[in-house]
């Protein structure tokens, strides 16, 4: 079977969509990981409150997979069938998989910081949890808006 | 009560001498006595108005250093105040009030920078109201001693003058009296002796004109 | 703010759930309501001082309690920093303290009295009194020959970068100067001080120089902003009140430079400037108002005066500095990264102590609560 150069872009752009959002997601919940250790080793009660924020920066990870796993699909990786896509159409693959591979990587970091403020107001106010639960949410809608953006670019290229 | 003496003209000689010294020294004693209590009375008013004083300047300063200890720990406080900087010279003289030998003290601040550089601390890290609790506390000094000195000299004074009484009253009340009445005593022997041989001769002059008769 | 910032993620939110439990100003009240010193301990047995309190008895020996709940957050704020040097560098000055004590008694010929350590100091008093031992013998007089004056420069703050040293675990960084060199260092240009000018206070004076030269370049550390800034204020601080202190006690505008500290904002040289400009210590104080008028300190200084005089005593300019301090501390309320908040939570706990002092004094001198009142300054909560 011939490997193309649209082939080699389409996984260039799958790896992007996994690697980067992968690499601020774990980052991201590692930080909020230490913040909400600090909070549980002086009150084990708040362990509930803090995972909840410590899983938030860890939804961009998931949106690059989701996006990867699509391209797979298109490209027939899944299937066993490999299409041997042209050179301009690889390109659509991996320029529709930059939106989540950037987006996710920096609002993850973005995410993980608001959450650590939010551990902290989860230390000081555990009544306002939910409150607080807002701002790393907010930073969420720039993650979703990237990882659709991505999903919606790659359904629309034409694979024969 | 009178002395035992035999009452004969020597004795009444004798005692009259030893009666007027025992006046006149009642009388110094008399005068000692009351001009001790004139220095004493003295003494002692200076010695309260100086109490209040010291008393007042020592309180002012138990309160800055109250107020320093609260605002320090007590290590800050003794390591600022364990290398004492200022010297002073204290030296003691003897003095004479009325035959009473009291104190007299002398003294000179013997630290290198006078009087103003008292602070044998650094500034950074004590707190400010120890330099007002030792500047208070070093002006306080000079009263202190000035205290002592009249203080003890009062309790020395105290002592002389109740001797002095005692000695006056002694001779007031008890040598005076006996004094005079065994001089009385005697001259009335002495008398009852005179009108007694003068009975006897105009008796036996009597008994001769009788005779003659 | 850094990614090293991240560094501090697990302690910052450590000390959010240790500042609720510093003490507030109804607790505080109701300390300032008590009948005595040991009831005072009493309902500090409800607090973080639980353990400390328990350990005294009889109400009187309040100061170990105190030392030994300093202790306590000293070695647990240690225990899960990324920086454990930079937040010792205001308990380092206990290190600091020793070491005059024990030098004090050294140039006397005596041993330290146990009253004049602190429990607190991170050196041993062994190894201390074997610095000072070394640094007394180094100059001493030749038999049958005068000391001669040994020449002092005043030690300055070296240029240059400050030395930090990467090592330890993956995401620990030991940052800052060792302690060691620096109270060497103080004890051999404190022992020089004391030769060629003569006074105890200079042996002080020397060795706060050389803390200010340690606490200063464990500030100039990246990443210890918030230290530098605090270390600037204070000094500024503690140098305004020197100044006060010189003009109140009417001392030699020559001993003033090297009573004061380098690394303020307002220079050493323009506070000694206004000192000699004015003669009498009424103008003194009017010069430094002057100087302060040009710097943020201008309120608090003219304040300051105008307590001292109605009070006669200067607790209530130092009552001014805490405030002001604790002012730019409450800025690390709004950090959530770095080592603000934990430098500010050390702080606040050492002005909770100080507090807490003058409660437990003030209560064994029975000073009503209105005279105390007065006299506290605030929490940083």
């Amino acid at each position: 079977m011939e490997i193309t150069l649209g082939t080699v872009l389409a996984f260039l752009g799958a790896a992007l969509a996994v690697i980067f959002p992968g690499i601020g997601s774990g980052i991201g919940v590692g930080w909020v990981g230490q913040a909400a250790s600090g909070v549980v080793t002086e009150d084990p009660d708040k362990f509930g409150q803090t995972l909840l924020l410590q899983a938030l920066p860890g939804t961009q990870g998931i949106y690059g997979f989701l996006s990867a796993f699509m391209i797979m699909l298109k490209i027939g990786v899944l299937g066993g069938k490999l299409v041997p896509l042209p050179w301009h159409t690889g390109m659509l693959f991996f320029l529709a998989a930059l939106p989540v591979a950037m987006n996710c990587w920096w609002t993850a970091y973005a995410q993980a910081k608001t959450s650590m403020a939010c551990v902290n107001i989860a230390a000081k106010r555990p009544e306002e949890i939910g409150k607080a639960l807002t701002f790393p949410a907010m930073v969420e809608t720039y993650a979703v808006l990237s990882f659709l953006a991505s999903l919606l670019l790659i359904f629309g290229i034409p694979v024969e | 009560m009178e002395l035992r003496v035999n009452p004969n003209r020597m004795q009444l000689l004798r005692l009259r001498v030893r009666l007027k010294t025992a006046r006149r020294g009642h009388k110094m004693l008399k005068d000692k006595r009351d001009e001790l209590m004139r220095r004493f009375l003295d003494l002692v008013r200076q010695n309260k108005e100086l109490r209040q004083v010291v008393e007042e300047r020592l309180g002012r300063a138990a309160g800055q250093l109250l107020m320093a200890t609260a605002s320090a720990s007590p290590a800050v406080i003794e390591e600022a105040l364990a290398f004492p900087k200022q010297k002073l010279d204290l030296r003691v003289k003897k003095d004479n009030i009325m035959g009473v030998r009291v104190a007299r003290f002398d003294f000179s601040w013997g630290g290198a920078g006078g009087e103003a550089d008292l602070y044998p601390y650094g500034p950074a890290h004590t707190p400010a109201d120890l330099d007002a609790a030792i500047k208070t506390l070093s002006e306080t000094l000079p009263d202190l001693l000035r205290l002592a000195e009249i203080e003890k000299a009062a309790e020395l004074l105290a002592v002389e003058v109740e001797k002095t009484r005692r000695r006056v009253n002694a001779l007031e009340y008890v040598l005076i009296p006996k004094l005079e009445e065994t001089i009385k005593y005697i001259t009335m022997k002495l008398d009852e002796a005179e009108r007694g041989n003068l009975t006897r001769l105009m008796k036996i002059k009597q008994m001769v004109h009788e005779a003659e008769a | 703010m850094t990614l090293a910032d991240m560094r501090f993620a697990h302690a910052v939110a450590r000390i959010r759930v240790l500042e609720q439990r510093l003490l507030d100003r109804g607790r505080l009240e109701r300390l300032l309501e008590a009948a005595d010193a040991g009831e005072v301990l009493h309902l500090l047995a409800e607090t973080e001082y639980g353990a400390a309190a328990a350990a005294v008895k009889g109400g009187q020996d309040y100061e170990h309690a105190l030392a030994a709940e300093l202790q306590r957050v000293y070695a647990l704020v240690k225990s899960f920093s990324p920086e454990p040097r930079l937040l010792e560098a205001w308990a380092a000055r206990h290190t600091f303290h020793n070491l005059k004590a024990v030098l004090k008694a050294a140039l006397r010929g005596e041993a330290a009295e146990e009253g004049t350590l602190s429990p607190l100091g991170a050196m041993d008093r062994g190894r201390l009194e074997a610095v000072a031992a070394e640094a007394v013998g180094e100059g001493a007089a030749r038999p049958g020959q005068a000391a001669a004056p040994v020449a002092v420069s005043l030690p300055t703050v070296p240029a240059g970068p400050p030395q930090v040293r990467v090592g330890g675990t993956v995401g620990e960084r030991v940052a800052g100067p060792e302690v060691e060199g620096y109270v060497t260092r103080a004890a051999k240009t404190a022992v020089a001080a004391y030769r060629s000018f003569g006074g105890p206070e200079e042996i002080d004076q020397a060795v706060d120089r050389a803390y200010q030269e340690y606490l200063l370049a464990l500030a100039r550390v990246p990443g210890a902003e918030f230290l530098r800034g605090w270390v600037e204020r204070w000094t500024d601080l503690a140098n305004l009140r020197t100044f006060l202190r010189f003009a109140l006690a009417g001392r030699d505008a020559g001993t003033l430079l090297r009573a004061l500290l380098p690394g303020g904002a307002v220079p050493v040289e323009r506070l000694v400037e206004a000192y000699e400009s004015a003669p009498a210590p009424r103008a003194r104080l009017e010069a430094l108002q002057v100087l302060a008028a040009r710097t943020p300190y201008g309120g608090l200084v003219s304040e300051g005066i105008s307590r001292f005089e109605a009070e006669g005593l200067l607790h209530g300019f130092e009552r001014l500095m805490d405030l002001y301090l604790l002012d730019y501390l409450r800025r690390a309320k709004r950090e959530t990264f770095g080592l603000a908040p934990v430098w500010a939570y050390l702080m606040a706990k050492e002005q909770e102590v100080r507090l807490l002092r003058l409660i437990l004094v003030g209560k064994s001198a029975g000073l009503s609560p209105e005279r105390l009142r007065e006299r506290m300054s605030d929490v940083y909560a």
